[in-house]
């Protein structure tokens, strides 16, 4: 049944290739397109990181970071 | 994941930095293993954020279809360590913008972290060609275009 709505679709499209490859293992003669998701304002962010970072004090660390929910 | 990984790692001069919303119990568990706990976040603080991270990590353990926080990783100019898992697979390319590790080995994560901590040169190459992801204005086009066809 969603294999046939999809075969119906004008056009596919997955947000990698990744998920793009596990669509066509279950439809292999689907045609799918991708095209990642945008986010808001990627330059700003970098313009803004980078004048941040050069405010850091040089004290040597190596700071790893994660940005994440954990929860059960 | 990050809590086998990371007690093994030779850190010197290194911090892990955990930030967004957590279950108590993991905050305790941060503590425990000397890992800083920031809490949740908002948005606008992204930035701020970011400028204080030298790398990322993501050990993620499903596939991810996609992932924002790789984005916003990388419009913060920082490269990451993920899972060669999903699409993290797809976007991380190994020893340019990050270092790509099986998602569930401890030793290779070691590995990786403690590489990145030692090769400083590494660090920089990877930071430099961390490339900025694609905008909402951007992927409107690519939409915009397959609309036109």
């Amino acid at each position: 049944m969603l294999g046939g709505s999809l075969r119906n679709a004008a056009a596919l499209v997955a947000p990698s290739a990744s998920t793009a490859r596990l669509m066509r293992e279950v439809y292999p003669d689907l045609d799918i397109k991708v095209i990642g998701h945008g986010i808001r304002g990627p330059e700003l962010i970098r313009q803004a990181a980078d004048k941040l970072r050069s405010k850091r004090p040089g004290d040597g660390k190596i700071r790893f970071g994660m940005i994440v929910t954990f929860c059960r | 994941m990050i809590f086998k990984v990371w007690p093994l790692v030779a850190k010197g001069a290194a911090e892990l930095h955990i930030y967004g919303a957590s279950d108590i119990q993991y905050i305790q568990r941060c503590k425990d293993l000397g890992i800083f706990y920031h809490g949740p976040y908002g948005e606008a603080d992204l930035p701020q954020i970011l400028s204080q991270i030298d790398v990322g990590v993501m050990p993620a353990q499903v596939q991810e279809t996609f992932s924002y926080t790789l984005s916003e990783f990388f419009a913060g100019g920082v490269p990451v360590i993920g899972s060669d898992y999903g699409a993290l697979g797809d976007r991380i390319e190994s020893g340019v913008n990050g270092l790509k590790v099986p998602h569930d080995d401890i030793q290779a994560w070691v590995q990786a972290i403690n590489l990145t901590i030692s090769d400083a040169s590494l660090r920089d190459r990877m930071k430099q060609n961390v490339r900025l992801p694609d905008s909402i204005e951007q992927m409107g086009a690519h939409y915009a275009e397959l609309y036109a066809k």
